[in-house]
């Protein structure tokens, strides 16, 4: 929700509909829940309101808001530790490995089965163009599409790795 | 029926007492418009599936079909026609340009000097590689070699393209503009299969080949293995 606001200052019910745009099927969240987020954000200090938009419309107050200095701080800190956590897939792989850990057919069936999907990840990987003119979603774009290359590189070694060790037991 | 196919290939090579299987039971399929990418680090055999699929290396066991024709035996009829393996090392007797060398392989069949020139200069604009035609080939960069090469591969307009890391020594912001090329070298209709020794993006489909065992969607209707993480809904942008 932060990062929305940080996209473009708007008032609740619009940033809620960018919102459901992007993530619905990742997260539903009702448009009632917004405003308990934003009060939690006015709380926290990391948004505001944007001044003299607070009583725009005739019918109801629509307040606009936008991110304070601390909530672009946060922000930025936030992202960069989503970058190196995948606690997901972390979490699954311990502990899909550790239950079948003594079993090496169905080891590397797992293995065959993350190599498979690590290989249809990659084929997803959307060739960029290299354009000097890129706007700065482009460029963004580009860095995620990159970072999630090095890290499909990285997985695919460790498979490597990994059925290399099991061949030799 | 596809148009390049691979049936069980298996391909071994003898050195005095070491015998290294080089491809073992590897099997694909091609069809045009086809863009997969085979991802193998270094002697994972990415080089020997290449050039079985070019029909340079017979095979010990299995087959090689390219538009339905055995390739095993009568290779020379499709390589370098129908089939352009894209190299970017140029050898000096071929010419003193970049056309020259593009131009080399029409000249060799027969073509008059002027339609061999016109069509290098088409492969070249095609392959964004204009600005190297006049040059020297030990002139260019990395990436303009690469395009040069790919030029050559494409002035006998081939139906199959086949690539051996393109992305080799290519600087990190050229990459992009290469695999982009051969993407739309695909869509266009041209099959393109190439082996990289990264993760690449553009591809339709990516291989892995590991000790001459290729693993992966080798055909794509039949994939039979479920991705370990359930994919989330795509994002509304």
């Amino acid at each position: 929700m932060l990062a929305l606001v940080i996209e473009q200052p708007s008032y609740g019910y619009e940033v809620w509909q960018r919102f459901d745009a992007r993530f619905s099927g990742l997260l539903d969240v009702g448009a009632s829940r917004i405003y308990q987020a934003f009060d939690a954000l006015l709380d926290a200090g990391l948004i505001e309101e944007v001044p003299g938009t607070a009583h725009v419309s005739r019918r109801q107050p629509r307040p606009s808001y936008r991110a304070t200095a601390a909530g672009r701080r946060q922000h930025r800190a936030w992202v960069v530790q989503e970058l190196h956590r995948d606690p997901d897939r972390l979490e699954l792989g311990r502990r899909l490995l550790a239950s079948v850990a003594d079993d090496a057919v169905a080891l590397r069936e797992l293995i065959d089965r993350y190599e498979q999907a690590c290989l249809d990840e990659m084929a997803q990987l959307a060739p960029a163009h290299a354009d000097a003119d890129a706007n700065g979603a482009a460029v963004a774009e580009r860095l995620l599409a990159e970072e999630r290359r090095l890290v499909l590189e990285a997985r695919t070694k460790w498979i490597l790795f990994a059925r290399r060790q099991l061949e030799e037991r | 029926m596809s148009l390049l196919v691979l049936e069980r290939a298996t391909k071994r090579f003898k050195s005095g007492q070491r015998e290294t299987v080089a491809l073992e039971d590897a099997s694909l399929e091609l069809d045009a418009g086809d863009c997969v990418a085979v991802y193998g680090l270094r002697r994972s055999g990415r080089t020997t599936l290449l050039r079985v699929a070019a029909g340079i290396l017979p095979l010990d066991e299995g087959t090689v079909r390219f538009g339905g024709r055995d390739l095993s035996g009568r290779a020379a009829h499709a390589l370098g026609v129908e089939i352009g393996y894209c190299s970017p090392s140029f050898d000096p007797a071929h010419g003193g340009t970049v056309t020259d060398h593009v131009a080399v392989a029409l000249l060799a069949r027969g073509a008059g000097r002027t339609r061999a020139r016109e069509r290098a200069e088409e492969a070249l604009e095609r392959a964004g590689a204009s600005a190297s035609a006049h040059l020297d080939p030990r002139e260019l960069h990395a990436d303009e070699s690469m395009r040069a090469g790919i030029a050559r591969a494409l002035v006998t307009r081939p139906r199959l393209l086949l690539l051996d890391e393109p992305t080799n020594g290519v600087d990190l912001l050229e990459r992009d503009a290469i695999l982009a090329l051969l993407r739309e070298l695909a869509d266009s209709g041209t099959a393109v299969l190439m082996t990289v020794g990264e993760p690449v993006a553009g591809a339709d489909r990516v291989l892995a080949l590991d000790r001459g065992r290729l693993r992966g969607e080798a055909v794509p209707e039949q994939a039979s293995v479920l991705p370990l993480r359930p994919r989330h809904a795509e994002p509304v942008a």
